[in-house]
């Protein structure tokens, strides 16, 4: 079931009623977690199965790890829960992947792949159960008892199948409080959710259009084109995505709960670090400190480092999709990231700083647009439908190739729209983003409202509305 | 207390909602305005837009584009000449993708005689050739001075049975021209046509929710289940998928007695004028996988169109070679727009140059025979 539907607004109105009307905080527990149930099985009855097994196998293994007396012993329970939910991971994403690869590796004409269907939200839902598991064997979280509340966790269907990915820790605390469903919860969590909502099928949709036309055959179109197209993708995708995490922050706000923030204006980052702070951020932090970290992080040398650095963003591409042009963005990522350290480090120990207010300021300027640069770089990649048709794509570019000349007026429209909201937020909230939510007690914001929802209905796009990030 | 502080908080909530209906109904009139059609009977075609009044589309490309007093598109600010040229046509030939100015019938009037008005555009979204023939006896009637016709045809799979019952013509009705039915209008229609005419905003959100496709239909899901159950259940053969139209159509032959219709329905509308006819087919483009664009022309009835227009004294254009002319010189192709895809939808405004070109070449080349 997509937000995006009559089916949803269904859901969320009976879910809501219903939790409005629960007694007793238990009651609205299984209140949500029925519809998250609903929510989840709407696409394939089967997957949900899969979705229970996995919540069953972490609620087990967390209360045996905390029964552990010895280290030993909970560390064993928990590799055996990390290895069983990789495992269904690895199966579901990455099977036909690695055959396919070894295959190729090899020589090998056959090896024979299956028939898989990838379960919606699969990455998602693992990485909290792992992050469950890890945090209870770290200390960091008490195993919960209640079966219904880590079942809650595991599949709140705001965030179940698109993230943001969250922590155990921020969560399972919110559960053992009553959290009140106030009028302004709902106010707020509407506005919010609206606000994703324009971003997904106001701009997102309708950019959709002249990238999948771009990317469909980019030898028909001219080097601008394609250069305009992939600005619209890097638009697309961040309006899909976190339109997707604004729309699960707005949900969850009515019924009570906060879900961490999951972008911060990506593309006024100055240098890749500050990207990966700003794009994702409930992946890139659970990188870091599921993967990154355990790996020895910073801990080991300069060299480890950067190999850590390399490995964590290598699997991060990984996870966006089982093949090698994901890896490939993954790569180039974390090559962003070690150059960027290792700068920073030559101009620490050379003592290089700019002390100029003015030439300080340039140079920032500049950064911001060579990062944005860069991560449209990497976005043909990742958008590209092969290899040989990323190369086009940015060799079309680079020469300036003639062909079609495809300036798509909404580029340019949503560009500006972006530009004028990232220049918002970084004057009115020191270069980070923020939610605009309006005091409706007073009139203009009350017409502002009834505007914003108005032009929704009037520009939003009624064509395909699937979110991107539904197939990680 | 209480119940005024709930009365001022409603009349505040409504004039703000008022004040948004009004600042979106007036972004709706440079986005999306104009009235729609009135349906007809004994004309030339089944409906005409709001007579003397004016649309802006702007989902596809962008066009304002002025109905005539007879309810079609044509700038009447230049009186229409004793002897002109009827355009007939669908939607590409209406035009309300482009700016009027920019449309096939302008351009043509201009390569004409940009001082006189000489083309006059009956385009009508929906009108195929089959319809254009059905019309044809009235169309002559109402535009007796005619001194030539133009039909723009971008389809030629059409239903031989379509072709077969254009023979029985519409019998022209004076009570049906675009000034009749205006005089004729009710002061309850008179008043629908001036709220919709002001209240753009109503027209352009009922068409979005027309063309919803984000589980609206289906918001229950009840009919995904009933699908899945009679498909679990049918018997075997009926189960089984039916073909893509793609499908269909790849491995289709032509319809078995379509060039008889054809050239019967063509010997008709011959029957009925003895001035110059122009049969426009513009085929449909697609872009290969190398970069460049293949004309994708309808070759099971192709050479049926030809030899009916052949026997029956039409002339038969196809721009198809322009087309592919216009790209190889500067990559510039006859469909789509900057809003929407290239090589998808209407005919922008390259594609109606190109058009207009070939009639102007056509008609200058008959006038050439003529002379001679």
């Amino acid at each position: 079931m997509s937000f995006v539907s009559m089916a949803f607004l269904l859901l969320f109105a009976v879910s809501y009623l219903g939790s409005k009307l629960s007694k007793t905080r238990e009651q609205k527990h299984i209140v949500l977690l029925l519809a998250s149930y609903v929510f989840y099985g709407y696409w394939d009855v089967r997957f949900l199965l899969l979705l229970i097994l996995q919540t069953y196998i972490s609620y087990i293994l967390a209360k045996q790890i905390a029964r552990a007396t010895e280290q030993k012993r909970a560390k064993t329970f928990m590799l055996i829960g990390v290895s069983i939910s990789l495992a269904i991971l690895g199966f579901f994403k990455y099977f036909n992947f690695f055959v396919e690869s070894f295959a190729q590796l090899f020589g090998i004409s056959s090896l024979g792949t299956l028939n898989i269907i990838l379960p919606v939200g699969i990455s998602f839902y693992t990485f909290q159960a792992l992050s469950y598991l890890i945090d209870v064997y770290r200390k960091q979280l008490k195993a919960c008892d209640r079966f219904l509340n880590i079942s809650l966790y595991i599949s709140f269907f705001p965030q179940l199948v698109a993230g943001p990915i969250v922590r155990a820790s921020d969560f399972l605390p919110q559960l053992d409080e009553d959290r009140p469903m106030t009028r302004e919860n709902l106010v707020e969590g509407m506005q919010i959710f609206l606000f994703g909502l324009i971003k997904k099928v106001v701009i997102a949709d309708r950019l959709a259009v002249c990238v999948d036309a771009a990317f469909a055959s980019p030898a028909s179109y001219s080097g601008l084109s394609l250069f305009l197209a992939v600005v619209a993708y890097s638009i697309q995708i961040y309006c899909d995505f976190s339109g997707y995490s604004d729309m699960a922050i707005g949900v969850a706000k009515t019924f009570g709960y906060d879900l961490c923030k999951n972008f911060d204006m990506p593309y006024l980052s100055r240098n890749p670090t500050e990207l990966w702070q700003r794009w994702h951020i409930s992946l890139s932090t659970w990188l870091r400190d599921y993967l990154y970290i355990p790996l020895g992080g910073n801990r080991k040398g300069k060299v480890r480092t950067k190999i850590n650095l390399m490995l964590t963003m290598l699997l991060g591409g990984l996870w966006h999709g089982a093949n090698w042009q994901m890896v490939l963005w993954g790569a180039l990522h974390g090559g962003a990231l070690v150059v960027h350290k290792t700068v920073r480090e030559q101009s620490n120990r050379r003592g290089i700083h700019i002390h100029n207010v003015w030439l300080k300021r340039i140079v920032s300027v500049v950064s911001v647009i060579a990062t944005y640069l860069f991560t449209c770089l990497c976005w043909v990649f990742f958008r590209a439908q092969s290899f040989p048709d990323a190369i086009t794509i940015l060799s079309r570019i680079v020469t300036g190739a003639g062909g079609i000349r495809y300036y798509s007026v909404f580029t340019f429209v949503f560009a500006g729209v972006i530009a004028i909201a990232t220049a918002i937020g970084a004057v009115k909230n020191q270069r980070h983003g923020f939610y605009p939510v309006l005091d409706l007690s007073k009139f203009w914001n009350k017409v502002i409202l009834i505007l914003a929802i108005l032009l929704t209905l009037m520009f939003f796009y009624a064509g395909d509305t699937a979110f991107i990030y539904f197939q990680f | 207390m209480s119940k005024k502080k709930t009365a001022k908080s409603l009349l505040s909530w409504g004039l703000a909602l008022f004040v948004a209906l009004l600042i979106a109904n007036g972004i709706s009139f440079v986005y999306r305005s104009g009235a729609g059609s009135i349906q007809r009977e004994n004309a030339y075609s089944g409906s005409i837009r709001t007579p003397n009044s004016n649309i802006v589309r702007a989902s596809e490309g962008y066009g304002i584009n002025h109905v005539d007093a007879k309810g079609y598109l044509n700038d009447d600010r230049l009186p229409l000449s004793d002897h002109y040229i009827l355009l007939m046509g669908s939607s590409h030939a209406e035009a309300l993708q482009v700016m009027q100015q920019d449309n096939m019938a302008s351009v043509l009037n201009n390569l004409i005689d940009p001082t006189v008005r000489t083309v006059y555009n009956l385009g009508t979204a929906g009108q195929t050739l089959p319809r254009i023939i059905e019309g044809f006896q009235a169309a002559m009637e109402e535009f007796p001075s005619a001194d030539a016709v133009l039909i723009e045809m971008s389809q030629m799979e059409l239903s031989t049975d379509d072709f077969v019952r254009a023979m029985d013509q519409a019998k022209f009705d004076p009570a049906s021209t675009g000034e009749a039915l205006t005089q004729s209008l009710s002061t309850g229609r008179r008043i629908r046509n001036d709220i919709l005419l002001s209240a753009p905003l109503v027209s352009l959100l009922r068409q979005q929710f027309e063309s919803m496709n984000f589980g609206m239909q289906d918001a229950f899901g009840i009919d995904r289940l009933v699908a899945q159950a009679n498909k679990l259940f049918a018997p075997k053969s009926a189960a089984e998928p039916p073909q893509s139209s793609a499908a269909v159509n790849a491995g289709a032959t032509a319809q078995p007695g379509y060039a008889e219709a054809l050239n019967a329905a063509l010997a008709l509308i011959r029957s009925e004028t003895d001035k110059p006819i122009i049969l426009l087919y513009h085929p449909g483009v697609g872009i290969l996988p190398d970069g460049t664009i293949a004309i994708d022309r309808d070759m099971r009835y192709y050479e049926d169109y030809r030899a009916a227009c052949a026997s029956n004294g039409i002339v038969f254009l196809d721009t198809g070679d322009a087309f592919l002319r216009a790209y190889e010189k500067d990559y510039s192709v006859p469909y789509g727009f900057a809003n929407t895809t290239f090589l998808t939808g209407h005919l922008n405004k390259t594609g109606h140059r190109i058009v207009a070109e070939a009639f102007y070449e056509a008609l200058t080349q008959l006038q050439e025979e003529e002379k001679n």
